[in-house]
């Protein structure tokens, strides 16, 4: 898996409804990719805020 | 509105609109299963359609609607089902709204990202986080604000998204990246 392809899935990921191949895939990217790692946590920022700042 | 039916050969005629034939029995199973779901679909049909009061009519004829269409229900995530039902009438309106005012919906098989709204960066500076979320949000295309309300806010799967929406799963999860990356840019989160 490379970079452009964990940002493609990476919101499934997040959402729980990404295949368990692809899961495995993408954490063995993220866990080796600097890049994708600040995206992972930056997403995760992102989905906390949005969830919280919403008015419902 | 009800539909008259002939009866056999004397030519009576009988009123079978759908409401008048549910029971007293009926009216109570549909409260106690779907008035829980108000403010869900209140939430959902103002975030859709921008208007307060608007918001209510839409709220108003979806129960109606799902009243009409009780009899069809056979169970499973009523939840679902009755926001399938909002959702669907919030849609109808605003199809006749771009179509009285000649707008055109934003075509996600032509255009593979979402277009800034005209003005967007203008009106979001200056503000706070809550703000330029709460604008970015208002300002993204229907079909994409609906995802992220649904999934987001309602908590539906992108299975039950699929089905309330009419499309396909990997429509859904594209649909719903791409409006998480227009809000993200909106509110500086990049990634």
């Amino acid at each position: 898996m490379d970079c452009s392809e964990v940002e493609r899935l990476l919101d499934a990921y997040f959402d729980g409804e990404l295949e368990l191949t692809h899961q495995l895939d993408l954490q063995a990217h993220v866990a080796t990719c600097p890049v994708c790692k600040t995206a992972v946590e930056e997403a995760l920022d992102f989905r906390n805020s949005l969830r919280m700042n919403t008015p419902t | 509105m009800a539909e008259w039916h002939k009866l056999g050969p004397l030519g009576e005629y009988m009123c079978r609109d759908p409401v008048s034939i549910l029971t007293e029995g009926d009216r109570r199973r549909f409260e106690e299963i779907f008035l829980p779901y108000l403010d869900a679909a209140y939430n959902l049909a103002r975030w859709m359609i921008q208007h307060e009061q608007d918001a209510q009519d839409i709220v108003q004829e979806a129960y109606l609607r799902a009243f009409k269409e009780f009899s069809q229900f056979r169970g499973g995530d009523s939840r679902c089902w009755f926001l399938t039902i909002v959702r669907n009438t919030a849609y109808n309106r605003l199809r006749r709204q771009y179509t009285e005012k000649k707008f055109i919906l934003y075509d996600e098989q032509i255009q593979p990202d979402i277009p800034l709204a005209i003005g967007l960066e203008d009106e979001l500076v200056g503000k706070g986080r809550q703000e330029r979320l709460q604008i970015a949000l208002e300002r993204l295309p229907p079909e994409f604000r609906e995802a992220i309300i649904l999934y987001d806010l309602e908590g539906l799967s992108y299975k039950e998204l699929a089905a309330a929406l009419h499309i396909p799963v990997g429509t859904v999860m594209s649909r719903l990246s791409r409006a998480r990356r227009r809000l993200r840019e909106a509110c500086k989160f990049e990634i």
